[in-house]
C-alpha cells in the first residue's frame, strides 16, 4: 500500500517546483503532500519522544519496585542467611530406627543414643507413640499387649530416657 | 534526503529516513537512534549520592540500552501512512 500510494505523489512533486512561499490550501495536491510529509515528521517525533518517556518511566518504576523488595546479600542478618541454605542430609550420616516398617530419622544425637540404649521392646512404644503418634491402644494391637502394658513401658521409657539425657547433661557439664 | 535549514524542521528527521526505519532499513534505524541520542541520554541520566552525600550526574548503560531497544521495536511498529 505504502508503495503504491507514495510514487503517485513524488512524480506529482516533480512536475512543480515546491516553493515554501505558497500558502497551504493554494496547491492543493503539492501542498497536501508536503505538509503530510511535515505532519508524519512531527507525529515520527513525537511518536519516538512518547515511547523513549514512558519507557524511561517504566524502568525507573521497575527500578523502585526492586528496591522496595531486593536486600543486598550483605545487609541480610544472620537469621535471614540461614534460610538461604540447606544442608544435604545423607542416611548414613543419620541415626535412624525401623519400627513396623517405618524409618525414623533423630536428628538429636543425645536422643539417639538415649533411645538406643533402651530395650527394643520399650525403644518400639516409645517410637510408635511419640513419632508415629499412636496412641497406646493402637500401638498395643501392633505388638499383642494389653493396653496397660503399653502405657506402663512407655512411661517407664520416658523416665529411662530423661535420666539418661540428664546423666549426659551433667557429664557435658562437668567436662 | 532534503534537509530543510528552518529551525523547526531542522530539528525534525527527513521523511524518507522515517520511511526507510519504519520500513526496516538499518541505516535509517541507526540514523533515528543517533537523533535521539541525546534525548536518550538525557532520559537515562541518573542522580547517584557518594558517601559524602555529594550528587553525581551519570548514565545509566543498562537503562541506556533499554530505551534503545524499545525505540527501535517501536520505529519498526511506525505507520507512515496512517494519516494519509
Amino acid at each position: 500500500m505504502r508503495k503504491i500510494a507514495i510514487p503517485k505523489r513524488d512524480r506529482s512533486e516533480r512536475g512543480r517546483t515546491p516553493s515554501p512561499t505558497v500558502r497551504e490550501g493554494g496547491e492543493l495536491l503539492l501542498e497536501l503532500t508536503q505538509s503530510q510529509k511535515k505532519t508524519v515528521r512531527h507525529q515520527f517525533d513525537s511518536f519516538c519522544r512518547k515511547v523513549l518517556r514512558e519507557e524511561a518511566r517504566d524502568y525507573i518504576r521497575e527500578r523502585k519496585r526492586l528496591a522496595e523488595r531486593e536486600v543486598p546479600l550483605s545487609e541480610l542478618s544472620d537469621e535471614q542467611m540461614e534460610r538461604l541454605f540447606v544442608l544435604d542430609e545423607y542416611l548414613s550420616e543419620q541415626n535412624y530406627f525401623d519400627v513396623q516398617g517405618y524409618h525414623i530419622i533423630i536428628r538429636d544425637d543425645r536422643l539417639a543414643e538415649a533411645l538406643s540404649s533402651l530395650s527394643d521392646e520399650k525403644r518400639e512404644i516409645v517410637l510408635l507413640s511419640y513419632f508415629l503418634d499412636m496412641n497406646d491402644r493402637e500401638i498395643g494391637e501392633k505388638l499383642n499387649m494389653v493396653r496397660y502394658t503399653v502405657q506402663r513401658r512407655r512411661t517407664s521409657s520416658i523416665a529411662e530416657i530423661r535420666k539418661r539425657m540428664e546423666v549426659n547433661n551433667n557429664d557435658d557439664e562437668s567436662d | 534526503m532534503t534537509m530543510n535549514p528552518t529551525k523547526t524542521v531542522s530539528s525534525l528527521l527527513p521523511y524518507t529516513t522515517i520511511e526507510a526505519a519504519a520500513s526496516g532499513n538499518v541505516d535509517a534505524i541507526n540514523a533515528v537512534l543517533k537523533h535521539y541520542e541525546r534525548y536518550i541520554a538525557a532520559l537515562a541520566t541518573r542522580t547517584l549520592y557518594d558517601e559524602n552525600g555529594n550528587p553525581h550526574l551519570c548514565v545509566d548503560e543498562e537503562m541506556k540500552r533499554r530505551l534503545e531497544t524499545k525505540l527501535i521495536t517501536k520505529i519498526l511498529s511506525f505507520d507512515v501512512q496512517k494519516i494519509a
